[in-house]
């Protein structure tokens, strides 16, 4: 099982959110003087191509232009190659007996697999992770593009960044403190949460004790937790969307919502797509948030395939079979992105596909 | 911001990146010449004091003697500098060089495992349990000690009990460092009790009168309702109930499966009829809020400060916790606060209901450390058998962390936060340094002092008499903790699910007694769970007695 650790996540997953968000203002600044100027991608490129096919072979890879990016670029490179790339043929584990001293066995082909899917809980805990998927899917998806679109009509711009900043902070929380924050908020005798309930007449609700509630609950608090941050990203999006748009169709007869529907998310449709079918890349990750919520109560749903791995595989020293979950887990993950990255391209204006 | 500047300032920003991220290399990089340097000098040292003390020139002795534990002078993070000059003091004293690596409590097995298999991890690392060990031996990780300590003097003193205490498959993989026998007891609310007009409960039906007492009657006397009647940790602090239906549970009261005196096997409690009237007298205390409605959800902390904070009137926990921890740790805030024990409750079960542990930390010797026999031999002689040694391991360093009177050893109070300081806890008490030769006070007021040497007492007699009226027993080494059994080990995780899903499902009403322990002999039996209590019984020399 790969399972991301605290420091080094934070530092590559921050840097390259921030580099992807820094290479999205250039991308919008660049397209918006495109389109004041009239121009089109695809117009710049016919043209190039067209008139001066020389010229296309003849760019340079490093410019004085882009020079500085490919710095940029460099820390999230080497964290990758560090991280992620060198430790791959680490997937060898699934294949063979590893132990805490060292290999067992270093062939077993397929025998942790069938051990894994063996194990009387496994499939418990893996649809229960789907359960958890379907919500995410449904609610949090959604929520930071509501949330965009909401702040973008916003008129007054300190209240409009006020609300930005705040719904950004529990971001930056820790789930661990998470979670302490919402036990205690959920508590059933000093709770906030039951002390409204309470005063309002009602009888107190022990919310981490019903486990059919769980998932709805945990998606509930993941949503506050991401929501503004995630939305940061569609907000740069609807930046980028020209606002003579707006003017004509506000001269075409259309209200707040019809240019919402028509003008604002077709204007960011690429952004969403973008961001769905990458989401499907660690689509059965689900450890932090869970681990943390968990209790005897409510285990019958908040045991899914990350926690239930990390209880038989590594608190139990049994690497190799971690690691073939790990491996189970991202062949999943990369049939969804294929599958989605070729679905997309029937959402594409051109009919080509989002990622490659 | 223009884009100019955009762009200067992240070039800044990632410039500082890759040259901390060299730094950082370089830094580590040099911490480990440094550390490599240190060592070597002091091994230069060590083996110069050990060349120029006479002392030193019986059994040889490691370079290092490395030791990892959890909970070293508090937790890892914990008093830093007290950790460094604990060794430097040990070496000074015993001419040993001591390394404690001081790992984490939260992750611990799994912290140790993944550092015994990156190679980071040598000498005697403490597990928790004698299953525990049992793992270690089936993973490769320990190794056999007899023919380490075969020749040991000190070692051979021991008593065989104590030996054999850690022995499997016919070899000792383990040393146990303490010996000495600790149990849980019941703390309750005394004052309360004499508020209410309350005797002390001696059996499951005056505890739940008590709770219920506690709950309904302001045993407080501040005119609000808001006390509550017992309150746990899971099932860890709730060990007295099943014990009184004859429905024991494991050591630590998270789990069924357990050795029975009665018996004198390994049996699962939940296929007792006495489980049953355990579930429900529980779900009676959880639906009347008798029990604290949070004790699946609380932690060991969460439940400790329900005590301290007056919330809740008892719990079942460590001896003398009413005693002395509640006493010192409420003594601010409810003066008034004082507490009684109850060794064990009477219910269809009259005797032999609450074990005595007498294991201490468990420890295993990890393969390919260096110079395995000393190191191993060096522990013994030192940390259980030398007496300067063995004190400093336990509680520190002389006169700052404690100091001798006598023969009674007073730990001190750290002057930062005048509460005593925290302890190394390497060991556990020896029988040969017991309390009743080296008795051990927390420094205070002279009345402090005296009620602290009071306590012993208490402690002492409180034992006795729950041996002599036989409610008491002690528990053999092999039948310490978890069954002994490889199916155990590889069923584990399920098997403790199971069992939470019993105690959940029945309080919050999901399924009765009935329902829910069907079902949980059913999935056991899927599991194969037969093959644990056979394992197990065969391990000490019986034959299963039961089958789900």
């Amino acid at each position: 099982m790969q399972k991301k650790h605290g420091i080094y996540h934070i530092f590559h997953v921050k840097l390259f959110k921030i580099t992807c968000y820094y290479f999205k203002c250039e991308v919008i600044v660049f397209e918006r003087k495109k389109i004041h100027r009239g121009e089109s991608i695809m117009n710049i490129k016919n043209a190039t191509a067209i008139s001066n096919p020389k010229k296309v072979k003849k760019k340079k890879l490093f410019t004085k232009n882009n020079i500085i990016l490919y710095i940029m670029f460099l820390p999230v490179l080497i964290s990758y190659i560090i991280f992620h790339i060198v430790p791959m043929p680490g997937i060898y584990l699934a294949f063979a007996d590893f132990r805490v001293m060292g290999f067992k066995d270093i062939w077993v082909g397929l025998d942790n697999f069938k051990y894994i899917f063996n194990l009387s809980n496994f499939w418990d805990s893996f649809w229960n992770t789907w359960v958890f998927v379907l919500y995410n899917y449904i609610f949090a998806f959604p929520a930071p593009i509501l949330l965009a679109l909401l702040l973008n009509e916003l008129k007054g711009k300190y209240f409009k960044k006020t609300i930005q900043t705040i719904s950004c902070l529990p971001h930056f929380l820790s789930w661990v403190v998470i979670a302490s924050i919402w036990i205690s908020i959920l508590s059933p005798s000093t709770g906030y949460v039951n002390f409204v309930i309470k005063a309002l007449g009602g009888e107190p609700i022990y919310f981490l004790s019903k486990a059919d509630l769980f998932p709805a609950l945990l998606t509930f608090i993941r949503i506050w937790k991401d929501v503004g941050y995630n939305a940061i990203v569609y907000l740069a999006a609807l930046s980028s969307i020209d606002q003579e748009l707006y003017e004509a169709a506000h001269i075409d007869g259309a209200g707040r919502f019809k240019q919402t529907i028509y003008v604002t998310l077709p204007g960011i449709k690429s952004t969403i797509l973008v961001l769905f079918v990458l989401s499907f890349s660690g689509i059965l990750n689900l450890f932090d948030p869970v681990y943390v919520f968990q209790n005897p109560m409510i285990a019958s749903t908040a045991e899914t395939l990350d926690t239930y791995i990390y209880k038989q595989g590594v608190v139990q020293a049994r690497y190799s079979m971690a690691t073939a979950v790990g491996l189970f887990k991202s062949v999943i993950s990369f049939v969804f992105v294929i599958l989605t990255n070729v679905l997309s391209k029937y959402f594409t204006e051109d009919r080509e596909t989002i990622l490659w | 911001m223009s884009k100019s500047k955009i762009k200067i300032y992240c070039f800044i920003l990632c410039l500082t990146m890759i040259v901390s991220l060299a730094v950082g290399c370089v830094q580590s990089k040099n911490d480990g010449t440094t550390n490599t340097q240190q060592t070597t000098n002091n091994q230069e040292k060590t083996t110069q004091s050990e060349n120029s003390t006479p002392a030193q020139t019986g059994p040889q002795r490691p370079e290092v003697l490395e030791v990892t534990r959890t909970l070293y002078f508090g937790d890892a993070t914990d008093n830093p500098e007290l950790k460094e000059e604990f060794m430097v003091e040990f070496e000074k004293r015993t001419g040993q060089k001591l390394k404690v690596n001081a790992i984490p409590r939260n992750g611990y097995m799994e912290k140790v495992n993944l550092m015994i298999s990156s190679g980071e991890l040598k000498g005697l690392v403490s597990v928790f349990t004698p299953a525990d060990v049992l793992k270690a031996i089936e993973d490769g990780t320990a190794e056999p000690l007899d023919d380490y300590l075969k020749d040991n003097a000190n070692w051979n003193k021991f008593s065989q009990d104590y030996r054999d205490s850690l022995k499997f498959q016919g070899h000792i993989y383990g040393i146990n460092a303490g010996y000495s026998g600790n149990y849980f007891t019941r703390a309750i609310r005394k004052d309360w009790l004499d508020n209410l007009g309350l005797d002390v409960p001696e059996t499951v039906d005056d505890l739940f009168e008590v709770a219920k007492a506690f709950t309904e009657n302001d045993p407080d006397q501040n005119g609000q309702n808001d006390t509550g009647g017992l309150t746990a940790a899971g099932t860890w602090n709730l060990g007295d109930i099943f014990q009184a239906f004859d429905a024991r549970l494991d050591n630590t009261s998270s789990g069924s499966i357990t050795w029975d005196p009665k018996e004198g096997a390994w049996i699962d409690s939940m296929l007792k009829p006495g489980m049953i009237d355990a579930l429900k007298y529980l779900k009676r205390l959880y639906d009347n809020k008798y029990l604290d409605n949070e004790f699946l959800t609380n932690s060991g902390n969460n439940m400790r400060e329900k005590i301290y904070t007056g919330k809740y009137g008892s719990t079942f926990y460590w001896a003398m916790f009413g005693y002395t921890t509640c006493r010192n740790e409420m003594a601010k805030t409810f003066p008034e606060a004082e507490f009684v024990e109850v060794p064990a409750l009477k219910g269809t079960r009259t005797e032999q209901l609450n074990h005595r542990v007498l294991n201490g930390i468990v420890y295993i010797l990890v393969k390919g450390t260096k110079q395995p026999k000393e190191t191993v031999n060096a522990f013994v002689d030192l940390i259980l058998c030398d007496k300067d040694a063995h004190f400093m391991s336990r509680y520190g360093i002389e006169n700052k962390t404690y100091k001798w009177e006598g023969n009674t050893l007073v730990i001190l109070n750290n002057p930062e936060t005048g509460k005593p300081y925290d302890v190394p806890g390497l060991t556990g008490e020896m029988p040969e340094f017991g309390q009743d030769k080296y008795p051990v006070i927390y420094d205070g007021t002279p009345q402090e002092r005296e009620r602290s040497l009071n306590d012993i007492n208490i402690k002492n007699e409180m034992t006795e008499k729950a041996f002599k009226e036989g409610l008491l027993f002690d528990v053999p080494s092999a039948a310490y903790d978890s069954p002994i059994s490889a199916t155990f080990t590889n069923t584990s995780v399920d098997y403790y699910k199971l069992y939470e899903e019993v105690i959940a499902s029945v309080v919050t009403g999901k399924a009765t007694p009935e329902e829910a322990v069907r079902t949980y002999r059913e999935k056991m039996k899927a599991l194969g769970a037969d093959k644990i209590l056979e394992e197990a019984n065969a391990a000490i020399g019986k034959k299963s007695v039961m089958q789900y």
